[in-house]
């Protein structure tokens, strides 16, 4: 699905990333994870062609970035930014129709549209606020109303930047299983996470950053590791295999 | 079944929401209009303007009225009421496009060049006496003039690296103060009384004796750019979600940016051409629309053109009842009531605001 080689990537004459080489696969649920400023924002905006990358390579689906329209590029890629703050009034369920704009021709709407925004919204729980305000929400609920208009973007890639941040733990595993059962119909998933528990529970793969550079890369069991903990966050953890979730958990000491 | 007939029933909610505002604005639009023909030194009854209206229109006959006021409405106020219903919608339109495009209530056509441009062609066509040889001259140096302006300082900023909306306001208001100081230099030389008195009045804005020829200058660019625009609605809504989402939502934001900017450069110039600087039309009309009817362009847009229309020709209708038998200039008029509202319009949206 994705191809990354020898990325990197400068902002204002700052070298953010340095010479990253990942591929994702289709149907991958895919995490990033890494310390506060280690790069995982800009890696994932320079996937959605957010930012220019100084060098180095990228295919989407095969084609390069430059090869898409910005509409087509849309109906293979959505992504969920973190920051949810909107100044304006729009009621919740234009925001997640705008999700369906690269569907659309010059003068879209149509039903099946309609549709698909209220599947996305009955999925993520949010179409019993569907003709509120985004402004009376709160951070969590505008979360889920942002990634309820990705889903209805309808894209085989999602890109996700901590989309969990500001929910309770109901709404992290709601996220993240639905996030799981699509990856399961074959959508991929590439996530930022900064909880390595629900990290590793959920992703397949994984990739660890540490000042812009690769610092693990490959099943979540290479990537979680004792050493490579240390070396990144710089904390002592344990870890072990829990047997009631099958997944690793991270206690740090 | 049910969610799909809640479904259906919102969307001839959003519909009904629609005809019923552009209904309600057609209606004030078109009261504003027979008011603005029917007030004036000579009184006209609403029931005769509207009688000759439609006699005007062919749709009745009747000749129950004098030959002055058959002058007085078809050659002098008519053709006034139609330039300011223009150009007030103009303004209107270019003020609510950039505001999307910027996601910033504040901002409004006068702040990418186009208002001072077009002031300082119009200036220097009478200043070299250019308006003297043909009616046609002020309007058209005062739309190169627009068109300059807001090429230069588009072209500047598109030189910057990272293209922010605070470089383009920063640009804009440096351009604002350069050609004003220009013009300021052109009045202090300026030969005779006569000139300056037309500079300075052409710079306040004013809609005297506006003929149809005016009508026919500006009629075609105005309507057609503000049809233009109206297509961009679910584009600008798109924006006011900020770069990231409209990006990856498929919209082509630097393209979409540089079309919305042109057209409404290009309506204001039009505008301005014609009217002198009308100040704070493209602010306060899009603001008080959006507190009623909320922020959706689709609506918003065609919204704001019946709007600033309406706006128009009471300021303009003011400026001419207020202090008779005084003519104050529209531009005055409008400035007595758009500043405080923007000042109170600052102070609410200290919120939204990231000037």
């Amino acid at each position: 699905m994705i191809q990354v080689q020898n990325l990197s990537v400068v902002l204002n004459d700052q070298p953010i990333l340095k010479n990253i080489d990942i591929e994702v696969k289709s149907g991958e649920y895919f995490g990033l994870i890494g310390p506060n400023g280690s790069g995982k924002t800009t890696l994932l905006k320079t996937i959605a062609q957010l930012l220019p990358c100084e060098k180095g390579n990228m295919t989407i689906a095969g084609k390069h970035p430059s090869d898409y329209k910005q509409k087509e590029m849309a109906r293979k890629l959505s992504y969920v930014p973190q920051d949810t703050n909107i100044d304006f009034d729009f009621n919740v369920k234009d925001i997640v129709a705008m999700g369906r704009h690269a569907h659309g021709g010059f003068f879209n709407k149509n039903d099946v549209d309609e549709e698909v925004v209220q599947e996305a919204m009955v999925a993520t729980n949010t179409w019993r606020f569907k003709d509120q305000s985004i402004l009376n929400l709160s951070g969590g609920q505008r979360q889920l109303v942002f990634i309820a208009k990705a889903l209805a973007q309808d894209t085989p890639l999602i890109l996700l930047d901590e989309p969990i941040s500001a929910l309770d733990i109901y709404y992290q595993m709601h996220i993240l299983k639905l996030l799981e059962e699509l990856t399961e119909k074959g959508k991929t998933v590439i996530t930022v996470l900064h909880d390595l528990n629900l990290a590793a529970r959920f992703c397949k793969k994984m990739l660890l950053l540490k000042e812009g550079q690769v610092e693990a890369y490959g099943e979540t069991k290479e990537v979680i590791t004792k050493q490579n903990l240390k070396k990144t966050y710089r904390i002592h953890a344990e870890i072990r295999d829990d047997q009631l979730i099958q997944a690793l958990n991270v206690t740090p000491l | 079944m049910d969610k799909q007939e809640q479904a259906t029933h919102k969307k001839q909610n959003r519909t009904v929401k629609t005809a019923v505002t552009l209904i309600v604005m057609v209606i004030i639009l078109i009261f504003a209009g027979i008011v603005g023909v029917s007030l004036g030194p000579i009184s006209i009854p609403f029931k005769e303007t509207i009688l000759i209206f439609l006699h005007k229109l062919h749709v009745i006959n009747y000749d129950g009225f004098t030959e002055q006021q058959w002058v007085v409405i078809t050659e002098v106020r008519l053709p006034r009421v139609i330039v300011a219903s223009l150009v007030g919608a103009a303004l209107a339109v270019a003020g609510v496009s950039m505001q999307g495009l910027f996601r910033n209530p504040l901002v409004e056509p006068g702040y990418i060049g186009v208002s001072s441009g077009a002031a300082l062609g119009a200036v220097c066509s009478i200043f070299f006496g250019w308006s003297a040889m043909s009616s046609w001259f002020l309007p058209i140096s005062a739309f190169l003039g627009a068109l300059f302006a807001t090429s230069v300082i588009l072209l500047i900023w598109k030189a910057t690296r990272q293209q922010s909306i605070a470089v383009l306001l920063l640009l804009g208001i440096g351009i604002n103060s350069f050609f004003s100081a220009v013009m300021n230099v052109m009045v202090a030389t300026s030969k005779n009384e006569q000139e300056l008195r037309s500079i300075v009045y052409w710079l306040q804005g004013g809609l005297e004796a506006r003929t149809w020829e005016h009508v026919s200058i500006i009629a075609v660019p105005i309507i057609a750019g503000s049809i233009f625009l109206l297509f961009f609605g679910s584009k600008l809504n798109m924006m006011l979600l900020g770069e990231d989402h409209a990006r990856t939502s498929g919209i082509n934001t630097r393209l979409t940016r540089n079309i919305v900017l042109t057209i409404a450069a290009f309506i204001t110039g039009a505008a301005v051409a014609v009217s002198g600087v009308i100040g704070f039309i493209g602010l306060i009309v899009p603001h008080i629309l959006r507190l009623i009817i909320g922020p959706d362009h689709r609506l918003l847009l065609p919204a704001s053109a019946f709007g600033g229309a309406a706006f128009l020709i009471f300021a303009d209708l003011i400026s001419r009842v207020i202090i008779q038998p005084i003519t104050l200039q529209v531009g005055v008029v409008s400035a007595l009531i758009g500043a405080p509202l923007f000042i109170v319009l600052i102070l609410r949206s200290y919120k939204g605001a990231s000037l």
